[in-house]
């Protein structure tokens, strides 16, 4: 009989069904992530994409593309940087909501929040590129502020109080204290805004006006409309090289890991700033809460009346660019794919991450995804699962696959930190207490790999339904997904399709707004960072 | 080697801290230049909140902070020119050693070469005189402590408030310092208020003591 506790007595053993787990993700990492990219690369060798390279429009693109996401990201950190002061470091009633409601647009699908917008500012900001840099703001903020709000609620408060005490100003003190201390943050949280802004295309194709475009628009045109394959390939590799290069700056310039302990904010103690501190939140709350009011609101408005006109239509499929109730299930269905594909997938990787180097590196691959746009991913399952030898269209896996590769490396993040986290004794207890190896671990791990695989399950299918690039590239003309179906009714003139494009954006919403909730309940009540 | 600063007297008069409720009965106390105040008292009684009170960091619920004869009650923390010393150096890690200790006199808009050399002079002063390069991440605890006390004095402070700067160190250390600390206090002739909960410190340390 095999003990349950290893050859270090401090650690158990693997269990034998463990060991060879990590074999799973790695072939599902190597047939949908690994090949694709590999054919990519073989397409863009060929000589004729090579040219496609040259071309100096797919240049100019690149760098308009890059100038967009610069001025987004100065402007969310310009913007979100205080935000993140007001929720970190001031404690005031609805702090905690106001934290959830900040991360609501990130989670949102990205056609959604930019119809959002366009339906709130449309009369003041046109199409165009400032509606586009608003849309990326306001997603964006959630980066910011979750990011930089971690590292800035480890920063110890007396030491600016320290600042204060040998003369610094409250603004000399910031400059010189607070801000060389999120300095990594900051940079962190810039290089993830520019890749989601430069690789940015639901945002593009809803507020834009068809001069504001990125890379990805290119690849989704030039595999959609144009079926320039090689030149989709070109715009795709150049977009990889692109994201590429910042995410190694980024890393090799990343100061080591923060750890101690977390500060909690601490209310203000001059009635003066208390007053200002509540004025700043109802500010914030207002601006992040009205798109998505406006947005309901459109659904159930024509012409300054109430009315529920549209909402049927989503069930009479009368619309000329596919039917929403159609959408709708197809949708739900591939949420639902992705969810188990992913978390069986991302929790195995996890799993075995904890278990063994090879589950570590198989971990580690599976984060890439996060660093290829979608639209990038779908053109590589394209071109090395839509055609012979491998044809896999009809048999309607493309765009599951595709989208449990963009939700698995979120659920390796969330997965990975909460099994090292877990403490072993509860195994080691069940080891000496006659466990076998297999036993003991599920006993000290499952708990929390139940949790977070539901939890990673359900983040999945929210992902998947508001995805947009992908299956951009994917969906078949007659077989659109929600976000494609908003993008194509938007396209078309009348109230009609702006009004059912309201309808299920409320829907996409409503729904992913349901499960974010819930998993961050279950993640609350059964004690597991999520 | 000396260093003096200009006598200056602290005046506690009839002082009510707290957040938003008094913590205790108003405080009145008056620290001569030169001399140390102790306040012994447990965890929670409002010693640390005092201190902040003082520097300003804490808006007071009634009564007054006088020093040097100015009512600074209402001024600002910058404007107060109250060094604080707190149980944890604080030193600001992207800095160097010299660089944190010339903090303050750069706020005072002293150029950054004048600022350095008086960095050095203090750190000759509490025995540290080779470590003006050095990274504050490379420092023992006591090393940091004592950096800490030379930074909130270089700007010439008008009053120093101790917040259990030695209780994080072992036996023998504390007590060295807190002998040490208590040499430079008086050899700067200002008013200083140092709080613990430990009496034999307490003892070391202050010229009076006040039991909370």
């Amino acid at each position: 009989m095999v003990g349950a506790v290893g050859r270090d007595p401090r650690t158990l053993t693997v269990p034998v069904a463990l060991r060879y787990a990590w074999l799973v993700p790695a072939g599902f990492i190597t047939a949908f992530l690994l090949i694709p990219i590999a054919v990519l690369i073989g397409v863009v060798a060929d000589a004729a994409t090579l040219t496609g390279l040259g071309d100096i429009g797919l240049w100019r693109v690149a760098g308009l593309a890059a100038t967009q996401a610069l001025t987004s990201v100065l402007l969310t950190l310009v913007i979100g940087i205080p935000i993140t002061g007001l929720l970190y470091r001031c404690d005031f009633q609805g702090r905690r909501g106001l934290l959830a409601l900040a991360t609501v647009p990130f989670v949102l699908p990205t056609v959604v929040v930019a119809l959002a917008l366009r339906t709130l500012l449309g009369d003041v900001v046109p199409q165009g590129l400032g509606l586009v840099l608003i849309a990326h703001v306001y997603v964006n903020l959630a980066v910011v502020i979750r990011i930089v709000g971690a590292r800035w609620s480890r920063v110890d408060p007396r030491t600016v109080a320290v600042a204060r005490t040998l003369g610094a100003s409250p603004l000399t003190a910031w400059r010189t204290v607070t801000v060389p201390a999120l300095r990594s943050s900051i940079g962190a949280a810039a290089a993830v805004v520019f890749v989601f802004s430069f690789t940015s295309l639901g945002i593009i194709a809803v507020a834009g006006d068809g001069t504001v475009r990125t890379l990805e628009s290119v690849i989704v045109r030039r595999t959609s409309v144009l079926l320039d394959f090689p030149g989709a390939a070109a715009a795709a590799f150049l977009q990889v090289l692109v994201v590429t290069l910042v995410l190694v700056v980024t890393v090799r310039t990343r100061s080591p890991r923060t750890v101690g302990r977390t500060w909690n904010p601490r209310p203000a103690a001059r009635p003066r700033t208390r007053i200002g501190i509540h004025a700043s939140a109802i500010v914030v709350g207002v601006m992040l809460i009205a798109p998505l009011a406006t947005m309901a609101l459109a659904s159930v408005r024509v012409d300054g009346a109430w009315t529920i006109t549209w909402w049927p239509e989503l069930l009479n499929g009368r619309i000329g660019v596919g039917s929403p109730q159609g959408a709708l299930i197809r949708s739900i269905g591939i949420a639902v794919a992705t969810g188990i594909l992913a978390s069986l997938i991302g929790g195995l990787a996890a799993a075995s991450a904890l278990a063994h180097r090879a589950g570590r590196t198989v971990a580690g691959i599976g984060l890439l995804p996060l660093g290829v746009s979608a639209a990038t991913l779908g053109v590589g399952t394209l071109l090395a699962f839509g055609r012979d030898p491998v044809d896999l269209r009809a048999t309607g896996l493309l765009i599951p696959i595709a989208h449990a590769l963009v939700a698995v490396p979120l659920v390796i993040a969330v997965a990975v930190p909460a099994l090292t986290e877990t403490s072993n004794q509860r195994g080691l207890v069940a080891a000496t207490l006659g466990a076998r190896p297999l036993r003991a671990w599920w006993t000290c791990y499952g708990p929390v790999l139940r949790v977070v695989m539901i939890a990673a399950g359900g983040l999945a299918a929210a992902v998947s339904l508001g995805e947009f690039g992908a299956a951009s590239v994917l969906a078949r003309a007659d077989s659109p997904t929600v976000p494609v179906l908003i993008e194509r009714l938007l396209g078309r003139p009348g109230d009609a399709s702006f009004g059912v494009a309201a309808c299920l954006s409320v829907v996409l919403m409503a729904v992913t707004l349901v499960l974010v909730g819930l998993i961050d309940r279950l993640g609350r009540q059964r004690g597991v960072p999520l | 080697m000396t260093i003096s600063y200009a006598s200056s007297e602290l005046i506690l008069d009839n002082l009510i801290i707290g957040y938003t409720a008094p913590l205790r009965d108003p405080i009145n106390v008056q620290v001569h230049p030169g001399r140390i105040l102790g306040i012994l008292g447990s965890s929670g009684c409002g010693k640390s909140t005092l201190l902040s009170t003082i520097a300003g960091i804490v808006p007071a619920l009634g009564g007054d902070v006088f020093l040097d004869g100015e009512r600074i009650t209402d001024l600002r923390i910058d404007e107060r020119r109250v060094g604080l010393v707190f149980q944890e150096p604080l030193l600001f890690d992207h800095l160097s050693v010299a660089d944190n200790v010339a903090y303050g006199l750069r706020r005072q808009g002293v150029p950054r070469s004048q600022a350095r050399a008086r960095a050095r002079e203090l750190l000759t002063w509490i025995g540290l005189p080779d470590f003006d390069e050095r990274s504050v991440t490379t420092l023992s605890g006591g090393q940091a402590q004592r950096i800490a006390l030379a930074r909130a004095v270089a700007p010439a402070p008008r009053a120093l408030l101790l917040d259990e700067p030695f209780s994080a160190l072992d036996a023998p250390l504390r007590r060295r310092l807190a002998l040490e600390t208590r040499e430079r206090i008086e050899s700067l002739g200002i008013p200083a208020i140092h709080v613990t909960h430990d009496p034999e410190e307490a003892a070391l340390i202050c010229s009076e003591i006040l039991s909370w």
